[in-house]
């Protein structure tokens, strides 16, 4: 998605990313990217929690306007769960 | 940990399942970058999701899955339109989930949210929607999303007068 993004802003349309993947979005250079460190497949905020889903868009709106270079990954201070335990189970193949 | 380690993991993940090529994630050390042109409140927003979803019809049958990435198979474009009015009842995610224990699927607007940003454009925050919105099918060739799929999405932004794209990959 990087790719497509990058392609937007080449032509000259400003472009942002929800990013839940910090490392894969980083290695493509995105013009703009906020980072939500929620599993996979939910870059736009907690399911049915409106107010998480609006404070993740209005961070990336935002970060449409106040950006200055490329490259620019903002990290979101949102938490999925108390404790970490869903990254360590990512790729574990009993999961 | 601050966060997964995504690239280091799935790399490790199909060296387990035996697969002897390694996927060659995107890499770049700069790129373009583009000012805003107006203020958000006047300008009109695109949105693209690489999300596997379908449409429940108004009436009929339910939505069959499809075929998740695209691991090279077709060399086509693979662009869909989706009404920017889509209500978020009528969107259904009908692949295989990454980590679906940890991810439900069942909230549209934690994906492709046409509930909040229909609400921010009623506030104002922004000026206005595409008519239609885009869903994207994830492809591991760079080249295909380079030279078919990236100059579609750019050619139907144009097409609406887009001021803005905001990306939500799956």
């Amino acid at each position: 998605m990087s790719l497509v993004a990058r392609h937007l802003e080449a032509a000259g349309i400003p472009t942002v990313i929800l990013a839940c993947a910090r490392d894969i979005t980083a290695s493509a250079f995105p013009p703009r990217a906020v980072f939500l460190n929620y599993p996979l497949g939910n870059p736009a905020g907690r399911p049915h929690d409106p107010e998480n889903q609006h404070a993740v868009l209005e961070a990336a709106l935002s970060l449409l306007e106040t950006a200055r270079a490329p490259g620019t990954i903002v990290d979101l201070p949102h938490r999925w769960a108390p404790d970490d335990g869903w990254m360590a189970r990512v790729y574990d193949d009993n999961h | 940990m601050t966060h997964v380690a995504y690239i280091e993991k799935t790399h490790a993940y199909y060296r387990r399942k035996g697969f002897g090529e390694v996927y060659r994630y995107a890499h770049h050390t700069e790129g373009p970058f583009q000012p805003l042109a107006k203020p958000l409140a006047e300008s009109r927003l695109m949105l693209i999701s690489s999300a596997g979803f379908a449409l429940i019809p108004e009436d009929g049958p339910a939505p069959q899955p499809f075929r998740g990435i695209n691991v090279g198979e077709k060399d086509q474009v693979e662009v869909f339109p989706i009404p920017s009015d889509t209500p978020a009842a009528r969107i259904r995610y009908v692949t295989g989930a990454h980590n679906r224990a940890e991810s439900p699927m069942d909230d549209p607007d934690a994906f492709f949210p046409v509930t909040r940003l229909a609400e921010l454009r009623a506030a104002g925050r922004v000026g206005a929607l595409a008519r239609e919105f885009l869903r994207i099918r994830p492809c591991y060739s760079q080249r295909k999303t380079r030279e078919l799929d990236a100059p579609e999405v750019l050619r139907r932004c144009r097409a609406e007068g887009v001021d803005v794209a905001l990306l939500a990959p799956i």
